[in-house]
């Protein structure tokens, strides 16, 4: 666990610039509704442009996932890693973790942010378990580019993964059955944004769990796939 | 005693694509290297050196043939942490030098006060004690090569495996990174060094084996590859009626070679021309020309002839 740790933090600060970007934009969005010269603003205009942000939050840790480990091949930093006394799954989810921390950062930057909006302006908003939906999510879309990621190019591991996270969303809009559950990443942020972060997030809390779970088993496909590649070429 | 690292009948088929023509780095490869020897791993560019290296390190996967490192089948990850690595064109994630080495220590399990007592020795060993809070994207290629080096040694390694290890360093630090693998050595560790730069192999190590288009083509001890059994060097001064064909006169010595079979008739022609025999030795090549005759290049890196 520790080695896992070990990597992920590693990753997590070389990803500081993305974080103190997104949390900069957060903070500044709250500075202009609490600021004096914002007049009366409506709780939804801040809602808004924050339920974007938790797109982010589950956006970005897709990314770097899709792109860390060509990264690490390209510059032949995982060389200095994997010769360690570690496991290729233990690296492969503490890259994972790492996306996730920049997740977990980002998320809980922004549930403060709104917090402290709310006791502001005293509004009443429903951050915290939209921001948990929002983070499982995460969870499982970095399991899904991590998998892709791990033997693609980052080009076409997000094209693939992103289709593959829209395919079981598309088929259940068409009222094809058994899709609902299936990578459930899509339906989790549309029960997000459909509350708006103003009432209750009404979402099924199986989703969750389900979405858990199958990022656990991606991870486990991703470390199987993992330990069979050439690390010290690199994929173009 | 098991060998420090085994190759047995090592091939290594790259290919771009499934259905493309594979290129062969490495064809049917053994070697053993003895515990406690600093082994010199030469060969030219894209000889398979590197790609053996990272096959026993469990980087990359054999296409045929196994191999052992301190016992273990390559790629054991236990056995890894016993094991200290520096790779070529070595780079890291850009932090400060010593939080660098203590993240390596770590994933080698290393524990926390001895690690922060290694990372300090370590980085004043390779003279870095002074930017050791300096993060390692502002450090020249030579001194990243030496933060990989307090890396490789960070955990006290058993066997040593360094690719390249001088290349991008200045002669002072050259000379103190040979005293640091000579003192390994002194400790009884294992040092497999691949390298370029034939005078240092020459000067550090036990055993050298030469590898070309993935075969091993040499092996031995120093003097077993540089000394010519074939050949005889002779050196007299005195010689009554000039020196023979081919021989080098300087300071009043003459020196020239001849073949074995010969030796003794050159010999009794010194005598017979009332010279003074000084010496017969067996002609000694320097590593360069060995190298460049085995692996079939000119002086000029080009194939030969």
């Amino acid at each position: 666990m520790r080695a896992i740790l070990y990597i992920a933090f590693s990753f997590f600060r070389q990803q500081k610039l993305v974080v103190l970007v997104l949390l900069a934009f957060t903070l500044v969005l709250l500075g202009v509704f609490l600021s004096e010269s914002a007049n009366n603003p409506a709780k939804t205009e801040l809602a808004i442009p924050y339920l974007q942000l938790i797109g982010y939050g589950i956006f970005m840790p897709f990314l770097l996932c899709t792109q860390m480990m060509y990264l690490e091949r390209k510059t032949r930093r995982i060389l200095g890693i994997l010769s360690k006394g570690i496991y290729r799954w233990q690296y492969i989810t503490g890259l994972w973790l790492a996306g996730m921390f920049v997740s977990a950062t980002q998320l809980t930057g922004l549930g403060l942010a709104m917090q402290l909006a709310a006791v502001w302006r005293g509004w009443e908003f429903h951050i915290w378990p939209a921001l948990g939906a929002a983070f499982v999510a995460a969870a499982l879309a970095g399991a899904v580019a991590v998998t892709f990621g791990c033997f693609l190019h980052p080009m076409v591991a997000t094209f693939l993964a992103g289709g593959l996270l829209a395919v079981p969303y598309w088929l259940s809009s068409r009222s094809v059955g058994g899709f609902d559950m299936l990578l459930p990443v899509v339906p989790i942020f549309r029960t997000i944004m459909r509350s708006a972060l103003l009432h209750p997030w009404g979402g099924d809390p199986w989703l969750l769990v389900v979405a858990l779970a199958q990022a656990a088993l991606l991870l486990y496909l991703a470390s199987l796939l993992f330990a069979r590649i050439d690390v010290t070429s690199a994929v173009e | 005693m098991d060998a420090a690292l085994s190759f047995q009948d090592l091939t290594k088929d790259y290919r771009k694509w499934p259905w493309s023509k594979p290129f062969r780095a490495l064809d049917g490869f053994t070697l053993n290297v003895n515990r406690g020897e600093i082994f010199g791993f030469l060969g030219p560019n894209g000889s398979g050196k590197t790609t053996s290296i990272h096959i026993a390190l469990g980087l990359t996967r054999a296409t045929r043939g196994s191999g052992t490192m301190l016992g273990q089948p390559f790629g054991h990850v236990p056995t890894r942490r016993r094991i200290g690595f520096l790779a070529e064109n070595v780079a890291y994630h850009h932090i400060t030098a010593s939080k660098l080495v203590k993240l390596h220590g770590a994933l080698n399990g290393v524990p926390g006060p001895l690690l922060r007592d290694r990372t300090k020795e370590l980085l004043q060993a390779v003279d870095l004690e002074e930017v050791t809070d300096k993060p390692t994207q502002k450090f020249s290629r030579g001194m990243v090569q030496r933060v990989g080096l307090a890396i490789a040694m960070i955990n006290d390694p058993e066997l040593l495996v360094l690719d390249e290890p001088t290349s991008a360093l200045d002669p002072a630090a050259r000379v103190q990174v040979r005293e640091l693998l000579l003192e390994a050595r002194r400790q009884g560790k294992t040092i497999f060094l691949s390298s370029h730069l034939l005078s240092e192999i020459e000067l550090i190590c036990d055993r050298i084996g030469i590898l070309h288009r993935g075969r091993l083509i040499r092996l031995g001890t120093i003097s077993e590859l540089l000394e010519e059994r074939d050949r005889f060097e002779i050196r007299a001064r005195n010689l009554a009626g000039g020196p023979p064909e081919g021989a080098v006169a300087e300071n009043g010595f003459v020196t020239w070679t001849v073949p074995a079979a010969a030796q003794r008739a050159a010999i009794e022609r010194v005598w017979a021309a009332g010279g003074e025999l000084i010496s017969v030795t067996p002609s000694r090549k320097n590593l360069e020309q060995v190298f460049l005759e085995l692996t079939g290049k000119d002086s000029t890196g080009g194939p030969q002839a």
